[in-house]
């Protein structure tokens, strides 16, 4: 029977012993249809497996058993997982040597495949970089850096040690593809652009002030190679603070949408910055959006954990609000 | 039947919304009700029972005909949530045993992993899952099953406690599983996103 390297000498592991007082679990099929009888569950049943001989403590690694170091994952398309995401005892997954000297090459035996990508202490590992669990399902608790992916990875002890698998929180490599995904994302630039209201110079309370952002072009931009990857932005929308304390808002920076619209409901006199006119206003403020792809050697690829955003940085502009007297005679 | 209690799903959880297929064949619909007990709760017969019966002692298995892919799929699926039921329990030894016939090489490489990891974690589950709406869809020699799958009963425990269920964990959710014919036998393949169109 064919196994793939993933789990190479899994089964070994299958040493220690655990009895749990269990009565068997019971299958039955039922057709929907209420006429239809059950299928007879007695007829043929499997030769059964070996059982665990009693009396064998279970193998508990001194792994908690508090709820929070567990997670409930789907690991694969319907497929759910209970993962481990406290920090394991006794593990050292730093892969780091200890400082100290000027040697900064590999801390473990890296030359028996599959397990040569990268060191976890003296374990030589492999993992699935990039990870084939999207990112949504991630778990919420133990990563403790923006650039830890969580994947299944496999280590073992050279020259003999028994591969242990799981599913966990990884630092990718130098030159990983994640690694450079982060460099391709940080060569991505957005372009300048300037914020404009109408009406133009002064607003007033109650108006619909409508917010302009200049220099978007077509939307797209491109950055540079970073190893076999590249990274593209496409606008999504324009975020803008209005600068009154009502919150940020999005729009789309269409023409034909109000959604960049926004009503002060006070006047700016007394606020500290100044337009040229020497008038109260409003420090208004706005930064694009873009949503971020990935190519290797120019074919899509999806990259778990890198960011698939970029936002620009805040650039304003100061609205005075003046308010509109009326006269009753 | 002792042990068989036919729990349809869509009693406990209102029916399954069915979306397309990829493929236009056959569709045969099944509820599907694997139940498990844990050992303070109840046998078939309702009554206590705290023995630590043997697990693997029976398998129950739908008879297959092989002139009703249907039947013979859901057969097949049938034994498979058996199958990994019982080899998260802590209880077997040789887990890829449990899966001989009745998946490719690639689930039982994967159900084998969960094992491992969960024996060298400590980890096993008690309960079972309840396995509802099941639907097969026969194209030829390939097939599709869709499923909802209800793990709230089917609880981890370690080092004797039981970890409590999250959220999401309490609610149904869909799978949808490749059928391969092999040998002239269906086996179970890889687990593939449902789509959002088939919702629990």
């Amino acid at each position: 029977m064919l196994r793939t390297a993933k789990l190479r000498g899994a089964s070994a592991a299958l040493a220690a012993a655990v009895i749990m007082a269990l009565t068997p679990a019971v299958v039955s099929v039922a057709s929907e249809n209420a006429t239809d009888a059950p299928t007879d569950a007695t007829d043929t049943p499997p030769a059964a497996p070996p059982t665990k001989s009693p009396g064998t403590p279970p193998d508990i690694p001194g792994l908690s058993s508090a709820p929070e170091c567990w997670e409930w994952v789907e690991v694969s398309p319907g497929r759910h997982e209970y993962v481990y995401v406290c920090e394991t005892p006794g593990e050292d997954d730093s892969g780091e040597d200890d400082g100290e000297g000027e040697w900064d090459g590999p801390t473990c035996d890296l030359s028996h495949e599959p397990y040569s990508e990268f060191c976890m202490g003296e374990r030589a590992c492999w993992a699935d970089i990039p990870s084939t669990i999207p990112e949504e399902n991630w778990p919420e608790r133990g990563r403790e850096s923006d650039s830890e992916i969580f994947t299944y990875y496999e280590c073992f002890l050279p020259p003999d040690g028994e591969p242990d698998g799981r599913f966990g929180w990884i630092d990718p490599y130098d030159e990983s593809l994640p690694d450079e995904g982060w460099a391709a994302w940080g060569k991505l630039q957005t372009p300048a652009f300037t914020l404009s209201f109408e009406p133009n110079e002064l607003t007033y309370v109650g108006a619909d002030t409508r917010f302009e952002v200049d220099g978007i072009g077509d939307g797209e931009i491109v950055g540079g190679q970073a190893g076999p990857l590249q990274a593209f932005g496409t606008f999504s929308h324009v975020e803008i603070d209005p600068g009154d304390s009502s919150g940020t808002f999005t729009c789309d920076n269409k023409p034909d949408t109000d959604d960049c619209e926004h009503v002060y409901l006070e006047t700016s006199h007394d606020q500290p910055a100044q337009d040229l006119d020497g008038r109260g206003a409003y420090t208004a403020q706005a930064r694009l959006v873009y949503d971020v792809t990935y190519t290797l050697r120019g074919e899509p690829i999806s990259l778990p954990g890198v960011p698939d955003t970029l936002e620009s940085p805040w650039n304003g502009t100061l609205v005075p609000v003046g308010e509109i007297q009326v006269l009753v005679q | 039947m002792d042990n068989v209690l036919p729990l349809s799903g869509p009693d406990r959880y209102g029916p399954c919304m069915n979306g397309s297929f990829p493929r236009a064949g056959r569709r045969f619909s099944v509820g599907l009700a694997v139940l498990g007990f844990l050992a303070v709760g109840c046998n078939a017969d309702g009554d206590a029972d705290a023995g630590g019966s043997d697990p693997s002692a029976t398998i129950p298995v739908a008879a297959a005909s092989a002139d009703d892919p249907e039947t013979e799929i859901t057969a097949v699926f049938e034994a498979y949530w058996h199958a990994v039921v019982q080899a998260q329990s802590g209880q077997v030894a040789d887990a890829a045993a449990l899966f001989s016939d009745i998946a490719v090489d690639e689930t039982i490489d994967e159900n084998v992993g969960v094992a491992t990891r969960y024996e060298q974690q400590g980890l096993v589950r008690v309960g079972a899952p309840v396995i509802s709406a099941v639907k097969v869809d026969v194209d030829g020699r390939s097939a599709t099953v869709t499923a909802c799958v209800d793990e709230s009963e089917w609880l981890a425990e370690v080092g004797g406690q039981t970890l409590p269920p999250r959220d999401d964990q309490l609610k149904p959710y869909p799978v949808q599983f490749e059928m391969i014919k092999s040998g002239g036998s269906w086996l179970v393949g890889e687990s593939v996103e449902p789509g959002e169109a088939v919702t629990c």
